[in-house]
């Protein structure tokens, strides 16, 4: 009952909360791998793999972060995500805010993930959006769908697969109209050894050229965190450290981008076990 | 076969059947409603499961079919049924029936019969792992067809047995576009172009005995043609039937209607489809059929009249003749002595008659062919001899142009060819040569050999020459026409154990004289290489890289005079097949395309494709699903890629531009005699406003398109 009050309270803070942006980072460990990364498992997975907020020991999990893209504070978003283990499931939650007065985008999405065998995962997640811009230009809103997937071939290789927004919902009114991003993307976690992990996805946005990406993730002690990514179709770099003590973990990571510049962020995560 | 028999066919089958379709098919009905009384449980669940692998094996091959378009291999998946209904026995099989298994090349084959000749009858199916050059992949991929039993005796030889206990299936499909063509909308002066409506049809009844016996007729109508009205008072725009036997005796083989002819390495005779180069290198070589019953509704690749196959032992003669109307383009002769005299430019095998035009350009042509062969065995050659002849009742005009000014344009043809093919111990060899009336040879030479279990190699040359005129021509090449190519081909199976398998082939072709768009004699080479990793029966991974280089008229030039360049098209895939469930089934697709030509800047393509499939055991209903999205920079970088249809249909689409592709199909079991298959499908583009163009564009930047089928057995 404590654990579920708990769990409320940061539902409450998180719809509370005013944040969100266009191509999601999921929190500064994901940030510094590129966000890449749909193949492994956290409750930061909330903003890449809708099957991927499946982990195994923790009761719940919530954590918060703070993006600054290059290093301009209008453009900067807020995450809130939580995660709570009901039975064989697991469900999520995100809420997401990017922008400042004059243009705001928000976003809530739920999710609920569960195991259908050993190795394999599936999840689903309903987001909704809004968009207000201000001078007139009116709100804007949509409901939209993903769905995820996860495989585990063996202790050392896994895969991951997510499909955002099949079918193409629209932000429009009369005015004007704007897609929400439609996506499918494929990854691969491939554990080099205990402490060395090396991910990578490609996907592709209805609108965009192909982006493939790979990120490394190197733990030279058991608390300590080393990441660093790229990514091709924005030509991003990415770095980053984590400190993760038994419950709670912080991250920090900046990506950055030839032409403009450096994109610092950080974010906590506690788990419940 | 005479001229006669098969007018009295045409009377008698087709005037009926084109005159009034339904009554005559529920006639047919009426008359072969044969009881099959066995209810047990455990044959409906083998019933699934045998379906299931049909399913499965037809996918196997059909991997391998890139780049063609629309395949019917309605034939194919008819002789799996039949084999699974009645599984071969290893004992009594012959070689023809054996080589229909499709799975063995030919020195696994011969290696198989030699075992049965040296050691005697299959004791156990378990034999088959000691014959030479079998792998376990193969013996797993024919075990279900086959058995080991002892021989029975030949039965009693009354042909109206073919009409007991027989099997009758009636199929009916129902496709359309949501979005209509322009071709269905009014133009300017007020006409609408396509007369028929937007609905597809089609019909089919067949019945059958075993492999003996096939009677059957198929009807359909394409969106556009119309149906029971103005150019089609008779319902279809197509029809086609057959009644088609199979003997052990003198007489083996008799073909009513419309039927396929397939010989040799297909330079002369041979009907119907092909494989081409595929990632297995196998099909370089065209297996021989001979006589078949046609069953598909492809409205050109067929031969329509009598054909007969007899003969004593090791000694087979086939006669056919075929008379249809073919679709050519009239024209008015352009020789001013001859101006009253009607000519055709062209023939047109698009097989839809929507428009005023193409309707005035049905069946304008009368196509006669007859031919002959003879296939004997002699000291272990196979050897055939071929001829046909081909004759049409107007001349036929191409108005030719300097680059095809050696194709055949004119009203009569003869071609004849010898084919031989032998093995001996690890090698086949076997080819074709042919000649036409006008001096072209053509010919086509291969080797396959299996060093041992684990490597096979396949060599491949053909010498087409630019004048050689045949019309029932599939032989093997980089492009159709078997004419005006030369080229070796050579390709590598080595499978060194049962996870991997490693396929390679390189292929060098020359084009002796100018082609469509290639303005001087030229040369091209493609390799391709694919590594497949199955670390268990339930997952398959590949990495497949291919790339073919050409000569094309440059594009993009101010030039007055067109001048070759070279032109390069490279493709990387990866593709990885694998069930997380017992239930459910995943494959996903990762493809880059690249088109380069010389001084132009690359195009480049990507495509990404997830497919959930989805057949829970012991339930009446099964899913498919495919979501896609895709970038390519023009036509030229487009990637081809299979999809499930509807059972039956097989499709293997272009994709290019961009956006995004989805299915979703799902099949019911309704009873135990009745399918039903429903499919909806969507191409979604985000760079353009407007599909396609002319008669067939749509005005909207998405294609939605419905399918029904369903089956009824009885």
């Amino acid at each position: 009952m404590k654990n579920f009050i708990l769990f409320s309270f940061f539902l409450g803070a998180a719809i509370h909360c005013n944040a969100q942006s266009t191509t999601e980072i999921a929190g500064a460990r994901y940030g510094a791998l590129s966000n890449t990364g749909i193949a492994d498992n956290s409750v930061w997975q909330g903003l890449l793999n809708p099957a991927g907020i499946i982990t195994t020991q923790e009761r719940w999990q919530a954590g918060a972060s703070y993006v600054n893209r290059f290093s301009i504070s209008e453009l900067s978003s807020r995450d809130l995500v939580a995660s709570l283990k009901v039975g064989k499931g697991r469900f999520g939650l995100v809420v997401h805010s990017f922008g400042y007065d004059a243009y705001t985008q928000n976003q809530f999405s739920g999710t609920y993930a569960m195991q259908l065998s050993e190795k394999f995962r599936a999840g689903v997640q309903l987001n909704y959006f809004n968009v207000s811009i201000a001078e007139g230009f009116g709100k804007y809103s949509a409901v939209t769908a993903n769905l995820g997937l996860q495989y585990d071939f063996n202790d050392k290789v896994t895969v991951g697969l997510v499909i955002k927004n099949p079918n193409r919902s629209e932000l429009s009114t009369e005015v004007m109209q704007q897609y929400v991003q439609s996506v499918i993307s494929g990854g691969l976690k491939y554990k080099l050894a205990d402490n060395l992990s090396l991910l990578a996805d490609v996907s592709k946005d209805l609108d965009l050229d192909p982006n493939l990406s790979a990120a490394l993730e190197y733990s030279p002690l058991e608390e300590w965190h080393l990441r660093g990514g790229v990514s091709t179709l924005d030509r991003g770099l990415s770095f980053g450290f984590g400190y993760s003590p038994a419950k709670w973990s912080v991250d920090l990571a900046s990506l950055y981008h030839q032409v403009l510049g450096f994109s610092p962020m950080i974010s906590f995560t506690y788990r419940n076990e | 076969m005479n001229n006669g028999l098969s007018s009295i066919f045409y009377r008698r089958f087709f005037c009926v059947a084109m005159r009034n379709t339904f009554p005559f098919t529920l006639l047919v009905l009426g008359l072969m409603v044969f009881s099959q009384t066995t209810h047990a449980q455990s044959r409906k669940e083998r019933e699934a499961a045998n379906r299931a692998l049909i399913e499965e094996r037809i996918e196997l091959l059909n991997e391998d079919l890139d780049e063609n378009g629309e395949v019917d291999l309605t034939a194919l998946f008819d002789s799996f049924n039949a084999l699974l209904e009645r599984p071969l026995n290893l004992n009594s099989a012959s070689e023809d029936e054996l080589r229909a298994l499709f799975f063995l090349n030919e020195i696994q084959l011969q290696a198989l019969i030699t075992h049965r000749e040296k050691y005697g009858d299959f004791i156990s199916i378990y034999e088959l792992k000691q014959i030479r050059f079998l792998d376990k992949e193969t013996i797993h991929l024919m075990l279900p067809f086959v058995v080991v039993a002892e021989k029975q005796a030949v039965p009693r030889r009354n042909v109206l047995s073919v009409f007991d206990g027989g099997r009758n299936e009636l199929w009916m499909r129902y496709q359309r576009q949501f979005q209509d063509q322009r071709g269905f909308l009014q133009n300017e002066d007020g006409e609408t172009p396509f007369k028929g409506t937007a609905d597809r049809l089609y019909m089919r009844y067949r019945y059958t005995k075993g492999s003996r016996f096939s009677l059957g007729i198929t009807g359909e109508k394409d969106a556009g043609e119309e149906f029971f009205t103005g150019s089609n008072p008779n319902g279809f725009d197509f029809y086609s039937g057959h009644v088609f036997y199979k003997n052990d005796g003198f007489i083996k083989r008799v073909a009513l209607g419309d039927y396929h002819a397939k010989f040799g390495q297909g330079l002369v005779t041979w009907s119907g489809y092909a494989f081409g180069k595929s990632a297995d290198i196998n099909t370089a070589k065209r297996p021989t059929v001979g006589l078949k019953a046609n069953t598909s509704a492809d409205e050109n690749l067929f031969l329509r009249g009598g054909a007969v196959t007899f003969g004593p032992e090791k000694l087979d003669v086939t006669v056919f003749y075929s008379r249809k109307k073919i679709d050519g383009n009239l024209a008015e002769s352009t020789d001013s002595l001859n101006l009253d005299i009607q000519e055709f430019t062209s023939i047109q095998n698009t097989g839809v008659h929507r428009t005023d035009n193409e309707i005035a350009d049905k069946d304008g042509v009368i196509e006669e062919h007859i031919g002959a062969n003879v296939t004997t065995i002699l000291r272990g050659w196979k050897l055939g001899a071929n001829v046909v002849r081909t004759k049409y009742d107007l001349n036929l005009n191409r108005n030719l142009g300097l680059y095809n000014q050696f194709e055949f344009s004119a009203r009569e043809n003869t071609a004849y060819s010898i084919d031989y093919g032998k093995v001996w111990k690890n090698l086949n060899l076997y080819g074709e040569a042919a000649r036409s009336a006008n001096g072209g040879t053509a010919l086509i030479t291969g080797l396959l050999a299996s060093l041992n279990k684990q490597l096979s190699l396949s060599a491949v040359y053909r010498n087409y020459s630019r004048d050689f005129h045949s019309v029932l021509n599939n032989g093997f090449g980089e492009t159709g026409g078997t004419k005006n190519e030369k080229g070796l081909f050579t390709g590598i199976s080595y499978k060194p154990n049962r996870r991997i398998k490693f396929t390679a082939y390189a292929d060098r072709f020359t084009f002796p004289w100018l082609r469509f768009r290639t303005d001087a004699p030229s040369n091209g080479t493609e390799y391709l290489a694919q590594f497949t990793y199955k670390p268990s029966r339930s997952q398959e991974y590949y990495i497949r890289y291919r790339t073919e280089t050409k000569e094309q008229n440059a594009t993009g030039l101010e030039s007055i005079i067109d001048f070759p360049t070279e032109i390069t098209k490279r493709s990387l895939r990866f593709h990885a097949a694998w069930k997380p469930t017992a239930a459910f089934q995943l494959k996903s697709r990762l493809e880059f395309s690249q088109f380069s030509e010389q001084d132009q800047a690359d195009e480049n393509g990507f495509l990404f494709y997830q497919d959930f499939i989805y057949k829970p055991q012991g339930k009446p209903y099964q899913i498919s699903l495919r979501y896609a999205h895709f970038a390519m920079d023009s036509y030229d970088a487009r990637i081809y890629a299979y999809e499930n249809d509807l059972l039956y249909v097989f499709s293997v689409p272009p994709y290019f531009g961009r956006g995004s592709r989805m299915y979703a199909m799902a099949k019911f079991k309704i009873k135990r005699r009745v399918d039903l298959w429903v499919r909806w499908s969507q191409w979604f583009y985000n760079d353009r406003s407007t599909i396609s163009s002319g008669n067939n564009e749509i005005l909207n930047n998405r294609r939605d398109e419905m399918k029904i089928q369903v089956r009824w057995k009885f």
